[in-house]
């Protein structure tokens, strides 16, 4: 079997790259729940 | 394995299926902006994100096969393609996903010829810690490459601690 190398690092705070990652998946989850909601969501009729 | 699997849909930038349970997941695949800026291979890094309605999910073997299915063809698109993903711990679950992903790829590297570079970062600051993976084929020509700018990451990181 094939084992994959993990790097461990402890830092005292967080990397910028990773705190732009942490926003842009919000920004992703939020997006999602609000097309969801929107698919969801009963259509007007006239 | 077609009826083990659920059918994809593309849709706009994203990729979705919905089980038999009518979970729903949405799959992101993105040029990543991340980790590796200025490097020959930078074209090839593509961030992966999945988003689904239901925090439980029940067992299900064909979201497995549906996800691998989905990243076979993403590295028969082309071989050099690096997939690199952060499991998300917004929800204290990073630790469940990682293991699971780690048994994916366990289960399925020797026959589709990956390898996978792991960074496990802890954060003091907010007691967090972020489980970071690229994916790539064996004979990616630009693995050395890759592999020792992952671990340059990694060592600076250290250093910038000190």
């Amino acid at each position: 079997m094939i084992q994959s190398t993990t790097y461990t690092v402890r830092i005292k705070s967080t990397p910028k790259w990773i705190a732009d990652w942490a926003e842009r998946k919000a920004k992703q989850k939020e997006q999602f729940k609000k097309e969801l909601q929107e698919e969801c969501s009963p259509k007007n009729t006239k | 394995m077609q009826s083990k699997k659920y059918q994809i849909i593309t849709l706009e930038g994203k990729y979705r299926f919905i089980t038999d349970n009518n979970v729903i997941y949405d799959i992101l695949l993105s040029k990543s902006p991340t980790l590796i800026n200025d490097k020959q291979y930078t074209d090839f890094i593509y961030e992966i994100s999945f988003y689904c309605n239901q925090f439980k999910i029940l067992p299900d073997y064909k979201i497995k096969n549906t996800i691998i299915s989905f990243l076979q063809d993403f590295f028969m698109e082309n071989t050099n393609n690096i997939l690199f993903y952060i499991c998300d711990s917004s929800d204290g679950r990073h630790l469940y996903r990682n293991k699971l992903f780690e048994k994916w790829f366990n289960a399925y590297a020797e026959t589709h010829n990956i390898e996978k570079l792991n960074a496990l970062i802890c954060v003091d600051e907010f007691e967090i810690e972020y489980y970071i993976s690229t994916i790539i084929k064996r004979h990616n020509p630009f693995k050395n490459q890759l592999k020792q700018d992952f671990v340059e990451i990694i060592e600076t990181l250290e250093s910038e601690k000190k």
